[in-house]
């Protein structure tokens, strides 16, 4: 039954692949990466303007630390930019990246002797804007909670495919080429999970 | 005056195509779900992307992207080109000269090497070698006309009467005394007949003495 499952999950990920327009920011992307490559100081800044926040923010959404994710982010650029000379864009920027954020991440977890933590609950709630009421806060506090809770409790494969969708905003054939996945594994986890998801939070808590 | 114009074109039709800032940092638009999904799944993907959104996006600490640039645009000069050696640092690099030196001392280490491991297994032959010296051969010439036995004859005599007791001394005479078996069996033909013919005392006498 799950195989069926994730047999459609992987025919509609190769359908929502099929039809996805081009992207416009790709040429520019190009043209940034080719000046950056010549060593323009502007086009590297650029970089770490678009890329530095979602790659921190990825890195802190693993390991809830905030020296160790930028210590990390900070390596992580520190080696792109080494590489960057001579580098041709064939749109794999993005899953190169932070391909090189992962695995530095799971580097130094490995030597430090942790795991991957899931987000605390605790985190969340304090970002809602002003204006709503108190009653609504604790909701939506408890609401993330829970969320991030559950998020927590699913297979560290599957939390990679959510943190990297969601906190990253990647393709999913960008989450392939990040954890060197068929394309098919990524759309059937990120189907399994979600329905995990419903499962812990109930059809009615999640919404 | 032409050029100048065409390089304007060219500079303000490379800037056309890079993004702005405000673009490569505007809220990406997530890849939506496919069929296969059904509502609630779309609700709970979205749910998600709004609270990872509001955890995530303002997570960054103030300066940052500040830090992030700083620890690496020294990289950035110093890997723009993979021929960035300086010229003052050529003479650094070993000469021509240097290396063909280097070559000749390689190759006489292994000639040497090789001299050595030659001659060495040269000596190690001749020490597992016999203890004894090899001589050259000694041809026996034996005289002419005699009715000795040849030495093979001999050595044949006195393999064939090893573990016969009442030879034993005999082949103690052969062997130790340069007395042939010839010889020793002449003599005792001799005996035996001075013994049985009674006219020959003398050679009993003499015996007997």
């Amino acid at each position: 039954m799950s195989g069926l499952k994730s047999a459609r999950a992987a025919a509609v990920g190769k359908e929502i692949i099929g039809t996805m327009p081009l992207d416009p920011d790709k040429t520019r992307l190009q043209a940034i990466l080719r000046r950056a490559s010549d060593g323009d100081e502007a086009a590297w800044r650029e970089i770490i303007d678009a890329y530095g926040g979602r790659v921190y923010a990825l890195l802190f959404s693993r390991c809830r630390n905030a020296e160790l994710a930028e210590e990390i982010a900070q390596s992580t650029f520190c080696t792109v930019v080494t590489k960057i000379s001579g580098y041709e864009e064939l749109g794999k920027f993005e899953p190169w990246l932070f391909r090189i954020a992962m695995n530095r991440l799971r580097d130094e977890m490995r030597r430090r002797g942790r795991h991957a933590v899931p987000v605390a609950p605790e985190a969340f709630g304090g970002v809602v804007s002003g204006d709503q009421s108190r009653s609504h806060r604790a909701e939506d506090k408890d609401r993330a909670a829970a969320l991030w809770g559950a998020i927590g409790a699913l297979p560290e494969a599957d939390q990679q495919i959510l943190h990297l969708r969601h906190v990253s905003e990647m393709s999913f054939k960008q989450i392939a080429e990040v954890l060197e996945q068929p394309m098919g594994t990524v759309l059937a986890r990120h189907f399994r999970a979600l329905r995990r998801l419903r499962e812990t939070l109930g059809d009615e808590g999640a919404l | 005056m032409h050029d100048d114009h065409q390089d304007q074109n060219n500079q303000s039709a490379r800037h056309d195509h890079m993004p702005s800032k405000a673009e490569m940092t505007s809220p990406r638009r997530l890849e939506p779900l496919g069929e296969g999904y059904d509502e609630l799944d779309r609700t709970l993907d979205a749910a998600v992307t709004a609270e990872a959104r509001q955890a995530f996006a303002s997570s960054s600490p103030p300066g940052l992207t500040d830090r992030l640039f700083e620890a690496s645009i020294a990289a950035l000069a110093d890997h723009q080109s993979p021929y960035r050696f300086a010229p003052e640092a050529d003479h650094q690099r070993p000469t021509h000269a240097l290396q063909r030196l280097a070559l000749a001392a390689c190759m006489s280490f292994a000639v040497l090497g090789a001299w050595w491991l030659a001659t060495s297994t040269d000596r190690m032959d001749s020490a597992q070698g016999p203890m004894f010296a090899e001589g050259p051969a000694v041809e026996v010439v034996l005289p002419q006309g005699t009715d000795s036995m040849n030495p093979e004859a001999e050595w044949a005599m006195l393999a064939s009467t090893r573990g016969n007791h009442e030879l034993d001394q005999l082949v103690a005479l052969v062997a130790t005394r340069d007395v042939g078996f010839a010889d020793v069996t002449g003599d005792l033909t001799a005996i035996l007949d001075a013994m049985q013919n009674p006219h020959l005392q003398a050679f009993d006498l003499e015996w007997s003495r």
